[in-house]
């Protein structure tokens, strides 16, 4: 089970570089968004290697289930299609700068982890989602409480922002 | 890393549906009579055709929708563990956090409700 692991975790690296590549390279921004959908899979499958099932069922709920959707409405707010105004690849110098920025972030936690390496455990430790339940009941209920104000003010934010526009039209 | 069987069956079912998904095209591929040119690349082979690109733009209306699905959804994952474990709770305290939790997310609704945002508009901008 043990080399199984690794195997599976080379499988789920293949397909986060290559959706990412997808993702970066795609002359299409739709093609773009489905390397983007395989990357945050192969994240979900790293997430059940890591041992928290519930956090890969979740990855692919919302990020695949719900972000994917708003950016696939963000796209088809644009006008991105092959032809398009939008659809003109970017200077070299920006091309450049973004690299930079990647490699910059990228090294440095890369740096600390292998240079820092953390006490832990050999095997990550399943916490349940009964424990994660009694702790959002118990001691982080304020913070429990204070997630769905978050939610409120965002809802109505985004309601605020877009919703007025149509009215005033 | 940890490897259990349900992962095992996770992969398994995906490459099963991979297979159901991918099977039809790739036999359709290699069985399929070859023909070329004409209309091949139209979305009908017959018919009118059609005016315009294939890339139409939505209204921003439908934007503020997936946005609200997205909050909701976020929901979900602070309700889930909760609900999972609220059957072992005792006293009203459980029963008041997740009564506030969930009256703050029906304030949201009724605020959209008086918002008109769930009255569907006649005219799609």
């Amino acid at each position: 089970m043990e080399n199984m692991a690794k195997i599976v975790f080379g499988f789920y690296t293949l397909i986060i570089l290559g959706g990412s590549l997808v993702a970066v390279g795609a002359k299409s921004l739709v093609r773009a968004m489905v390397g983007l959908i395989a990357t945050l899979l192969g994240v979900a499958g790293m997430y059940m290697l890591l041992n928290a099932q519930f956090m890969a069922l979740m990855q692919i709920l919302i990020y695949v289930g719900a972000v994917c959707v708003l950016i696939f409405f963000a796209i088809m707010l644009t006008r991105a299609d092959a032809g398009g105004e939008e659809a003109a690849s970017a200077p070299l110098r920006q091309n450049l700068l973004a690299l930079t920025a990647v490699l910059s972030v990228g090294g440095i936690l890369g740096w600390l982890v292998l240079t820092r390496p953390l006490a832990t455990t050999g095997v990550p430790v399943e916490v349940s989602i009964e424990k994660l339940g009694l702790g959002l009941l118990g001691p982080y209920g304020l913070a429990f409480e204070l997630i769905s104000v978050v939610l409120l003010v965002s809802m109505a934010g985004a309601v605020l922002l877009a919703w007025e526009r149509r009215n005033g039209k | 890393m940890v490897f259990s069987w349900l992962h095992l069956a996770i992969i398994l079912f995906l490459i099963g549906g991979l297979l159901f998904a991918g099977g039809p095209l790739i036999l359709s591929y290699l069985v399929a009579p070859r023909a070329r040119g004409g209309d091949m690349g139209m979305p009908y082979e017959c018919g009118m055709r059609p005016y315009g690109g294939s890339w139409t733009r939505f209204g921003i209306n439908y934007y503020v929708y997936a946005l609200l699905f997205l909050a909701f959804d976020v929901d979900v994952l602070y309700l889930f563990p909760v609900a999972t474990v609220y059957r072992a709770t005792e006293g009203w305290l459980p029963f008041l956090e997740m009564f506030i939790f969930l009256f703050v997310l029906a304030l949201a609704i009724i605020y959209f409700w008086a918002k008109g945002v769930f009255t569907w508009p006649r005219k799609v901008s």
